[in-house]
């Protein structure tokens, strides 16, 4: 928005507050784009299997100095951090009272649960020796002693219990709206599920900080292997603090595109709040590193003419750029910039994240790794998944923030635009959901 | 000697009892045993120590014969170097020695009464053990016992044994002796003695347990462990020392010792460029210890492995030339163990551009449109508010209508 236009408009339109939850109606699922995730979706299935059968020798390109491909490194290391916005934004809104982010807290709950969900599948593809898998149900064979085990259950029980059980309200409020005979059973159950919230949420919170923080571990393991500008005993908050500026810019990034996308008034002062932690959080990290840089005597290395020290700026760089863009942004407020500003530093934390398992990872000189096709296509296959998953889900659930007229909207849209449309669900029994029906369909 | 019956009249667990052998040192001999021969021995395939204890003590003692020819005497002192001097007391308890030349007392004319006696005493029933290789050149005046030339005095007590077995790689197939030009004619005992099962125990020295093994299962079970084609019992001959050795991973790995002393030498690695011969030679060495202490062995200590029990290997292939190995990498059906160096190939560059650029392209033309997406999400609501209530009021006029 243009500031000027900004300023003219008048107060009520200039202040869009976002109220609940609303669907995103009016826009089928099933388009042409849908069609396309689809379709790479089963491609990486088919791939899967290929997989499967074949080993993992001829798929990837992994080799003795590189163990780790790209699932685990990009779609694992990287892109958990980037659904770390349950952890995050969780802790912002509900530890640190900033009560203004709650309207992002589905979004940070749905993004997240996608994005371990979707790793997590992929880690399962990427283990080796396949037929072994059955193992797993068994505690007493696993190997307690692997630092790896500890990233691994961590994960899987965050994702399972916490991450799941958070996502059920938007569920029940379906089931609540889809038929009045469902009321009293969603209310018995909402209330059984209220006991036990806070203690899910304590989880929520803890095995996040555990395993984010250990993911960075793993790489503290490979000693020498990381160059020096990455290797610090640091690295475990390090890759914490990556990944809660990395998951707010996730959060709001996506909150703003689809806000874009489907034509919803944004609510700037949410955003502005979210941009301003990010901010800080960002500037925070960049000392954080920095100051160890220094401390550890390794700057030195930063100014070699290397590839090394040329990945190091570019994401530094990035994340200060990123920094700098969204505290202007709320200076001046324009989206563009905010936007922009999430996008450049989650796109420096991605590297960031991404850098000490295979740019800045050397165990010898001759050592290369880069993916094989058959890897990228079965990775972007997981994460057009996770986007078909989500286009689904906030079209039929209550995700996105809006206004409350937005829901009023809705109720008009389906009750006179479209009446012929039953399954959506939410309106059978009434407009607003809270009364009877005023009208029945009997006829 | 005269003391010592020479007919095994007693089972061994008789003996070991007044012996004063503690039930315990016997017990940790089979224990022993058990660990030398885990398989391939009808005696020790049993479910734990009593059993074979049980087996063993019940058996008669066996009369053991022991000849030396062209010998170091290695193969008897390894019997007798074990680390605990119990256990070779034990061992000695254990089969009843009626004749070895080394550890007699008697000598001259006491000496071949002995033999004579011990022969006479368990005439069918005794176990010949020969150590040394026989000269046969000349009619083997080179190595005379009781003025008798040894391959003569060889055929005649082999002629009443029950087996013989021949101990150390003299024995089996002329060992030092028989090196070029191999001036004595020194053969093996299955090129002199023929009629009675040979079992060769080739080893410079061999591990005693594979001996032990040996008599016991044939005094215990009444036959002989299954051999290869050259006579060696498998349960200590199957596999190559390459197999089970602890420098293998060094192997699979590539890393080598060049030269004696340098880093990889000092650091342990494999040994098989300075001539190891353990690729090729069959024996148990790399998992049975000799002397009960581990890592007391050639390649254990740091010296490449001269492949005493083969024939065609000691005396015969030069001590620092390889040997071609028969697997140098493992068969395909396997993962690889070294992958070299990833490489770039271009479909994947290219796919992985293609992806950047459009994941790239969109978030720029997203950022563009942001330009005036606050307001567009504002219109929309003003838009939408304003069609809702025209709707809105027209469903209000219609409905009316309808329940008319």
């Amino acid at each position: 928005m243009s500031t000027a236009s900004m300023r003219n408009a008048p107060d009520r339109l200039r202040y869009a507050r976002w109220e609940r939850a609303v669907p995103v109606y009016g826009f089928p699922v099933v388009n042409r784009f849908f069609l396309v995730l689809v379709a790479m979706t089963l491609l990486a299935f088919l791939l899967t299997a290929y997989r499967e059968l074949a080993g993992l020798g001829p798929v990837s390109g992994m080799n003795d100095a590189y163990g780790w491909g790209i699932w685990k490194t990009f779609n694992v290391m990287v892109l958990t951090a980037l659904g770390s916005g349950a952890f995050a934004v969780g802790i912002a809104a509900w530890v640190f009272r900033r009560k203004r982010l709650h309207a992002l807290m589905r979004m940070a709950l749905l993004t997240s649960f996608l994005a371990y969900a979707c790793g997590l599948l992929l880690l399962g593809i990427d283990a080796g020796r396949p037929w072994n898998f059955y193992w797993i149900v068994f505690p007493w064979k696993w190997n307690m002693h692997s630092p790896l085990a500890e990233v691994a259950i961590c994960m899987s029980i965050y994702a399972m219990i916490p991450l799941a059980v958070e996502n059920i309200p938007p569920v029940l409020e379906r089931l609540w709206y889809f038929d009045s005979r469902l009321r009293p059973g969603v209310e018995r159950f909402e209330r059984g599920l209220h006991k036990f919230f806070p203690w899910i949420i304590a989880a929520a919170y803890l095995l996040p900080g555990m395993h984010q923080s250990s993911l960075g571990a793993l790489m503290l393991l490979a000693g020498a292997r990381v160059h020096p500008l990455w290797q610090t005993p640091w690295l475990p908050l390090l890759y914490l603090g990556a990944a809660t500026f990395m998951s707010f810019g996730c959060v709001a990034g996506t909150t703003m595109l689809c806000c874009l996308v489907w034509k919803r008034a944004m609510d700037m002062e949410v955003l502005d709040e979210a941009a301003r932690i990010t901010a800080w959080l960002i500037f925070g990290w960049l000392a954080l590193r920095l100051l160890d840089i220094v401390f550890r005597g390794v700057l030195g290395t930063a100014f070699h003419l290397d590839r090394f020290a040329g990945v190091f700026w570019l994401e530094m760089l990035l994340v200060l750029i990123g920094g700098w863009m969204l505290r202007s942004s709320l200076r001046t407020h324009e989206t563009r910039t905010m936007f922009l500003g999430y996008i450049l530093s989650s796109l420096g934390g991605m590297i960031y994240r991404f850098s000490p398992t295979t740019l800045a990872f050397r165990p010898n000189p001759e050592s290369l790794y880069f993916p094989s096709a058959i890897e990228v296509l079965v990775s972007l296959g997981f994460i057009c998944m996770g986007i078909a998953g989500f286009l689904l889900v906030v079209k039929r659930f209550g995700i996105l923030p809006a206004p409350l007229q937005e829901w009023h909207d809705m109720a008009s849209y389906f009750r006179f635009r479209r009446p012929y449309i039953r399954w959506t669900g939410y309106f059978k029994h009434g407009y607003y959901g809270e009364n009877e029906p005023e009208v029945t369909d009997s006829d | 000697m005269s003391k010592h019956p020479t007919i095994a009249e007693h089972t061994i667990a008789e003996h070991l009892e007044a012996s004063g052998v503690s039930r315990r040192s016997f017990l940790q001999l089979c224990g022993m045993l058990m660990a030398a021969a885990p398989m391939g021995l009808a005696l020790t395939s049993k479910g734990s120590v009593l059993q074979v204890a049980d087996a063993i003590g019940k058996a008669k003692r066996p009369s053991v014969i022991w000849l030396h020819f062209q010998d170091c005497t290695g193969c008897t002192e390894t019997l007798l170097r074990t680390s605990a001097p119990d256990v070779a007391h034990l061992i000695l308890d254990v089969i009843s020695l009626d004749y070895h030349e080394t550890l007699m007392a008697a000598s001259g004319a006491q000496a071949e009464a002995a033999l004579s006696k011990a022969m006479a005493d368990n005439a069918g029933k005794y176990v010949l053990v020969v150590e040394g290789a026989i000269p046969t050149r000349d009619d083997g005046i080179y190595y005379e016992m009781g003025g008798r030339p040894g391959v003569q005095v060889l055929r005649e007590v082999a002629a009443q044994a029950a087996a013989v077995i021949a101990i150390g790689s003299c024995a089996s197939w002329g060992g030092i002796p028989s090196a070029d030009p191999n001036p004595t004619g020194a053969m093996g005992v299955n090129n002199v003695a023929s009629g009675k099962p040979i079992v060769n125990l080739p080893g410079c020295p061999p591990n005693p347990y594979n001996l032990l093994g040996v008599v016991l299962e044939y005094v215990t079970m009444g036959r002989l462990p299954e051999m290869d084609e050259f006579g060696r019992p498998k349960f200590a001959y199957e596999r190559v020392i390459h197999e089970n050795c602890p420098r293998r991973a060094h192997f699979d790995a590539g890393r080598f010792a060049a030269a004696f002393g340098d880093e990889g030498h000092r650091k342990g690695w494999c040994l098989y460029k300075l001539g190891c011969k353990g690729p090729i030679t069959h024996a148990a060495c790399s998992v049975r210890q000799f002397n009960e202490i581990p890592g007391v062995w050639p390649i254990g200590i740091g010296a490449p492995c001269v492949g005493c029990t083969e024939k065609g290997v000691v005396w015969r292939m030069g001590t620092f030339e390889t040997v071609p190995i028969h697997l140098a990498t493992p068969p395909d059906t396997y993962p690889p163990i070294y992958s070299p160096a990833g490489q770039i190939k271009v479909g994947a560059a290219v796919l992985v551009g293609a992806i950047a650029g459009a994941v790239g392209g969109a978030t720029w033309v997203a950022s563009q449109r942001f330009q005036s997406s606050a307001e567009a999400g504002i219109e929309r609501v003003i838009v939408d508010r304003k069609h809702a209530e025209e709707l809105k009021e027209t469903a209000e006029k219609q409905i009316p209508k309808k329940e008319d």
